[in-house]
């Protein structure tokens, strides 16, 4: 038993000395990688993907993947620049974004908890439902968008850092504030580590099911505003892919894929390891389409060893 | 006639528990055995151990008069060894046929040969004259058909020794008429036959002979005419066991029921059930492992849905659809799967121990973990948990302390009701004892107790009264007083 606690430990360090080693490399191959400019400009690159992760963080912890995520935050900065364009303020797009990713992660919630449907069949099809409805808001095309505040939040600086870190970071304390803190963060890591045990003890596992995924849908729409702000246009395939690379960041950070377990600063670790792969990747001048080979490579080795250790840790 | 299985000296132990304590069984070729047992009598032990599931910690086993090694069911069944399990086991989306070869297909280079396993489907259905499509998918065949071809795949692997697992629960009247011919038939091509049932009516009907086995012993081996039914009790309860109530009576006679249970029905198999418990009182619940014990409790707790019927707490009528609306109500549930329905045996004990009351281990809206550490620390030195620290996770712990852990979620004022479900099942005996101080600590407070356990004698221990349950349905409710196993097995196997 005493061993296993030992493994654990070393898989936490093996995520954050590869990580350390990783850096290593790229500073040496490429002397681009350790400019303030680089690594800012990487850091406000990675928020979007950071925001969502966090909220992925809390779905896998319940038990759950969500793959609409990525769809959400493409709609949801098209919402974004839509109403903006009709002239209404940025305070005013806030809350109706945050009512449609909230409506969204009902749904589908509900699909998951009532219907009992998985939550990766759930969310294909959620996403799908989603995707169909940023092609028909934007007809396909892109729509860019001009808002003092939306210009700042996406490109802007506070004390010499991008504004989407510090989004980044919050959306992270606040996930993990929710997870460590309080009930239903409790609730969440317990349905997620055995919900038959939970429902004997009382707890409305449907309901924590619902809102877990309210909460990450709402992260998701709040990054597709972060997204908007820093591009500058919202196009019918923005958000694409980002769901997959939220779970790689989430699983890589060492969030157990089986549930009830983890916690979102491991996703940090997760969210900037994808970023430097993907920046040196760039630096490097590596193919775009070997980029997904190795990059895909990379998320099975990290998965692959979690998943194994945990299958002989049951052998056991 | 010779010997066709011979197993000598056969001892058990689970992590220092011996559970059979060398076991002669002999068994005659073409003979059908009865073996009978109460629960934890060890018989499915010992015949896991036959096939090859567990491994005998001493003894030999002869078949066929030669000594067999079986240390897994692959050897088991080259050794002629074969078994028709209680719960079927195939796959219920693949064909009979599919089935029937399942792990064994025939095939050349890779690709199924279907003639030739069809050409020796039907020689075996032939054998048994049975008539079963052998390209029905296995789910659109009803349990009785299934197992015959559990029993055809019994002959198509050779075996000699056929063990039945409790094979009619499932069966209509009908198709258990068909299942006798079956096994008569079996018998007639010099098959060996162990049956393991409950129900007399089907042993006096069948078996040559009865082999008895109580708490790891064999009793002994009768021909059935030397048996009857108080005899057979007898055996299986044993005399040495009476020991009677041993718990304080804490029960307040003279108050209104704390829990009244009217007419309660449902789909899990709870049969109009009906009845009450006093504040303090103890009422067992006996019956056979399946005698839908765990399904009333689980219908009073909200864990499954229930047709019909009314709950009152204190005289109130309550509202149970979900557990949280029982827990409201002051009803607890220790459930009967610890590590499936107990705990949660990756999170930390104290927050096992809190899950149940989290609600009330707040401050400003934000969880505390110092009052959370009190909680679960005062419910460590009260039931006398074992533990290397507050923060292990659960799956260190051993069984006993893990249902101590359980236990722990309930030690709240507010419970009004508590239902033991099986709480001493593999535990040792120092927690066993723990578990019922806690039981009677309980009841001197006021709480009624509903307390399930196979372990008859556990029920006599604990009771003030004993409800004896078969079927879903409550047969007898009797007072406490001088009850013996054996009054209880009589009104079962009646």
């Amino acid at each position: 038993m005493g061993e296993k606690v030992k493994k654990i430990n070393l898989r936490n360090y093996g995520v954050i000395i590869g990580f350390l080693l990783l850096c290593a490399g790229v500073s040496i191959a490429s002397p681009a990688f350790l400019t303030m400019r680089n690594i800012l400009n990487l850091l406000r690159q990675s928020a979007v993907v950071g925001i969502i992760s966090a909220g992925m963080t809390m779905i896998i912890i319940s038990g759950n993947f969500d793959i609409s995520v990525g769809y959400i935050c493409g709609c949801a900065g098209a919402i974004t620049a839509i109403v903006i364009n009709k002239g209404y303020p940025f305070f005013v797009m806030v809350p109706v974004v945050i009512l449609f990713g909230a409506l969204v992660g009902l749904v589908a919630g509900v699909a998951i908890a009532k219907f009992a449907i998985p939550s990766m069949i759930a969310t294909l099809g959620m996403g799908q439902v989603v995707k169909g409805m940023l092609l028909l808001i934007t007809g396909g095309y892109p729509i860019s968008v001009k808002d003092p505040v939306l210009t700042w939040i996406g490109k802007g600086s506070f004390l010499g850092i991008p504004v989407p870190i510090y989004l980044f970071v919050l959306s992270i304390i606040f996930v993990n504030f929710i997870l460590l803190k309080t009930v239903l963060g409790r609730y969440i890591y317990s349905v997620g580590g055995n919900d038959e045990t939970s429902r004997l003890s009382g707890i409305r596992v449907d309901s924590i099911k619902i809102i877990t995924f309210i909460i990450s849908s709402i992260l998701a729409a709040i990054s597709g505003i972060v997204l908007t702000a820093r591009v500058g246009t919202a196009t019918a395939t923005s958000g694409e892919g980002y769901e997959l690379d939220a779970i790689a960041a989430v699983v890589i950070g060492g969030t157990c894929v089986s549930g009830g377990e983890g916690n979102a600063w491991k996703t940090i670790i997760g969210v900037l390891f994808m970023s430097v792969i993907s920046n040196s990747f760039n630096l490097l001048e590596v193919h775009v389409y070997f980029q997904y080979v190795l990059k895909g490579l990379i998320i099975l080795i990290a998965v692959g060893f979690d998943s194994y250790n945990r299958k002989r840790a049951n052998a056991a | 006639m010779s010997k066709m299985l011979e197993m000598k000296g056969i001892k058990k132990d689970f992590s220092g528990v011996s559970v059979l304590n060398g076991i002669d069984f002999e068994v005659e070729e073409g003979e059908i055995r009865a073996l009978l047992g109460a629960n934890g009598a060890g018989k499915s032990t010992l015949m896991k151990i036959l096939c090859g599931v567990y491994h005998a910690t001493e003894g030999e086993i002869h078949v066929g008069g030669e000594k067999a090694e079986i240390k897994n069911p692959l050897q088991a069944s080259e050794k002629g060894i074969a078994i028709v399990h209680q719960e079927l086991s195939m796959i219920p989306t693949l064909t009979i046929l599919d089935n029937f070869f399942l792990g064994k297909e025939t095939h050349k280079n890779g690709i199924l040969d279907k003639k030739q396993m069809r050409k020796e489907y039907f020689e075996v259905c032939d054998k048994l004259d049975f008539h079963i499509d052998p390209d029905t998918k296995t789910r659109d065949v009803s349990v009785a058909r299934q197992q015959m071809v559990e029993i055809m795949k019994c002959i198509h692997a050779n075996a000699r020794i056929i063990v039945f697992d409790e094979p009619t629960t499932s069966l209509t009247d009908d198709e258990k008429k068909t299942l006798f011919q079956v096994i008569l038939k079996l018998k007639e091509q010099k098959k060996t036959i162990i049956y393991i049932s409950h129900i007399l009516e089907e042993i006096f009907l069948l078996a040559d002979t009865v082999s008895i086995m109580r708490n790891g012993d064999m009793v002994g081996t009768f021909p059935k005419e030397e048996l009857s039914i108080p005899l057979i009790s007898e055996h299986m309860s044993g005399k040495k066991y009476v020991e009677g109530r041993r718990l304080t009576s804490h029960c307040r006679d003279e108050e209104k029921p704390v829990l009244e249970v009217e007419h309660l029905s449902a789909k899990n198999g709870t049969k109009d059930v009906s009845f009450y418990i006093k504040p303090g009182e103890v009422v067992g619940l006996a019956g056979l492992v399946g005698a839908g014990r765990s399904e009333i409790v689980r219908c009073i707790f909200g864990a499954d849905r229930k047709s019909s019927g009314t709950i009152k707490v204190n005289g109130k009528e309550v509202k149970i659809s979900h557990p949280r609306e029982a827990i409201e109500a002051g009803i607890g549930l220790i459930p009967e799967d610890r590590k499936r329905e107990g705990v949660i045996l990756k999170q930390e004990i104290y927050k096992n121990a809190t899950l149940v009351q989290l609600k009330k281990m707040k401050k400003n809206g934000v969880l505390n973990p110092g009052t959370e550490k009190e909680y679960a620390s005062g419910a460590v030195e009260k039931l006398s948990i074992k533990i290397p620290s507050l923060s292990a996770p659960v799956l260190k712990l051993s069984g006993g302390n893990q249902q101590k852990v359980v236990l722990s979620k309930w030690l709240d004022d507010s419970m009004k009701v508590l239902i033991f479900d099986e709480p001493t099942k593999g535990i040792d005996v120092g927690a066993k004892e723990d578990i019922f101080k806690t039981v009677e600590e309980f009841a001197e407070k006021g709480v009624g107790i509903l307390f399930i356990s196979s372990d008859l004698n556990e029920v006599i221990r604990a009771s003030d009264r004993i409800l004896v349950i078969r079927g879903g349905e409550i047969l007898k409710d009797m007072k406490n007083e001088n009850v013996t196993q054996k009054d209880i097995m009589e009104t079962i196997l009646k």
